[in-house]
């Protein structure tokens, strides 16, 4: 898949949602990553063809989806996150026009594996948010297109379902794009990451360029170790200078919970 | 057909002609200023639905217009029934008064016309709005052109073309009523108002499914 944008900028009344993103991809697993409110669904948007840009352009495989709605919505579905359905329609419907012309092997996995099939009587407004995340990736994996966009798929998911459904992505051959605000879906999805950052390109590349000797991301127990050297610390975790045979000894003694070479927290 | 010739038959000999004509006329005033707007926005609230569900319907059917096209054909097959019995009750009455069939055939294009126009206010974002606004578009249409045709009946004057396909548009049944109890009111004949009118009801179709497909949405 290739997607390409020059000087994207959007919008909003006078709040610009994006300003200036720029990049040009070749990738099957694309993941968009930023902190809330850093643009991530509105790029987002501009790919799926919902919205135009306010100035500068978007291809996606050649054409801009928001000229092309027609095609960018045959060649692509869409899952965003925290839906507002307001029609009676019950999960079994859904689940039946999916399988008209959708995947069998994976609507099996979303109906029987995952248990959808578990609500499958009940109506969309009355799911919780969990079982309405489902319901919008069975439908936007299941159904037959050769791109997926993913706004924040795994949010209000388990961990359970979240493993099954990306090990799914990562087993087929479809492309993705996926949003999300947790670097380690992001790595663990993607093979080429935008970084966003109130609105504009913070970085852009594969995780192989990140790689720094000597800096790792390190999980915290309660406490960060007074020997290390902080960098930058995000709740839960802290980017620090150190060597892997400290680290290493700090897990055995229980004053850190792990480790891991540096990715892209560093851009957070 | 028997029932309505018994129906017919029964009001004929009850009813003297000249209330017959304005129970028709009272008739045709309920039915447009309050049946319409409450069964059309009734058919609408189904209809308008939250962006993000419209975003969902795209995406589990992959394509734009196919969802338009839906959601005018739901519409319609909403409406069919209610069409229907605005047929028979309007034929009744037709007969009744020894009007022609142009009565009923205004009847169903003015249902056409509003749903139509309920289905371009069904692109407003907020659903609330969208009922709202049509629940009082569609009773504030035909009882301006009710005020608008009696102010000039009052005043004996003619409303000129402009304002007769306004009329003809706005509230077809009303117009060509006025235009048969005052001939000389009205300046644009059925004809040409029919005409117009159909114009109108498939631009309304036609705008539906043109600003659908091109409508911003932000998920």
């Amino acid at each position: 898949m290739k997607l390409y944008a020059r000087s994207l900028t959007k919008y909003f009344g006078r709040v610009a949602a994006l300003v200036d993103v720029g990049f040009d991809i070749n990738a099957e697993r694309i993941a968009i990553i930023g902190q809330n409110g850093s643009g991530k669904s509105t790029l987002l948007s501009i790919i799926y063809g919902l919205l135009h840009p306010s100035r500068g352009v978007l291809k996606v495989n050649g054409y801009e989806p928001y000229n092309e709605r027609e095609r960018a919505s045959m060649e692509m579905s869409i899952a965003f996150e925290r839906p507002r359905f307001d029609i009676n329609v019950r999960v079994r419907d859904v689940y039946k026009i999916i399988r008209e012309y959708g995947d069998c092997d994976c609507l099996e996995m979303f109906w029987d594996q995952i248990g959808v099939k578990s609500f499958g009587e009940m109506f969309l407004p009355d799911l919780s948010s969990g079982q309405k995340q489902l319901v919008q990736l069975m439908q936007a994996l299941c159904r037959d297109s050769r791109i997926k966009v993913l706004d924040e798929p795994f949010s209000h998911l388990d961990v359970r379902n979240m493993g099954l459904i990306g090990d799914y992505i990562l087993s087929r051959n479809f492309s993705v794009i996926l949003t999300t605000h947790v670097p380690e879906e992001a790595e663990w999805i993607g093979e080429y990451f935008v970084m966003l950052k109130e609105g504009k390109i913070a970085w852009h590349g594969r995780i192989e360029e990140l790689q720094e000797q000597g800096v790792y991301e390190v999980y915290l127990r309660q406490y960060l170790p007074e020997s290390l050297e902080v960098i930058l610390k995000l709740g839960y975790v802290a980017i620090v200078k150190s060597s892997y045979e400290e680290l290493l000894e700090l897990v055995e003694r229980d004053k850190i919970r792990g480790f891991k070479k540096l990715g892209v927290r560093r851009y957070f | 057909m028997l029932l309505i010739d018994s129906l017919l038959y029964y009001f004929a000999l009850e009813m003297p002609v000249n209330e017959r004509v304005h129970l028709l006329n009272m008739l045709i005033f309920i039915n447009m200023l309050f049946f319409n707007p409450i069964y059309i926005t009734s058919g609408l609230a189904h209809i308008a639905r939250s962006y993000d569900m419209t975003v969902f319907e795209i995406s589990m059917l992959g394509g734009w217009r196919k969802i338009a096209i839906a959601k005018i054909f739901s519409m319609l097959v909403y409406m069919a029934p209610y069409m229907l019995f605005q047929v028979m009750v309007s034929s009744l009455f037709s007969r009744l008064c020894s009007l022609d069939y142009k009565l009923t055939l205004y009847t169903v294009l003015s249902i056409y016309f509003y749903t139509g126009l309920a289905l371009m206010l069904s692109l407003i974002k907020s659903k609330t709005t969208t009922l709202l606004s049509s629940t009082l578009i569609l009773f504030i249409a035909p009882l301006s052109v009710i005020i608008l045709i009696t102010n000039y009946l009052m005043f004996g004057a003619r409303l000129d073309n402009l304002t007769s396909l306004i009329s003809y548009i706005l509230n077809p049944l009303s117009t060509y009523w006025y235009s048969i109890e005052d001939p000389g009111l009205i300046s644009i004949n059925w004809t040409n108002g029919l005409f117009v009118y159909i114009a109108v009801t498939l631009g309304l179709y036609t705008s539906f499914i043109f600003f659908f497909e091109r409508a911003e949405i932000k998920i």
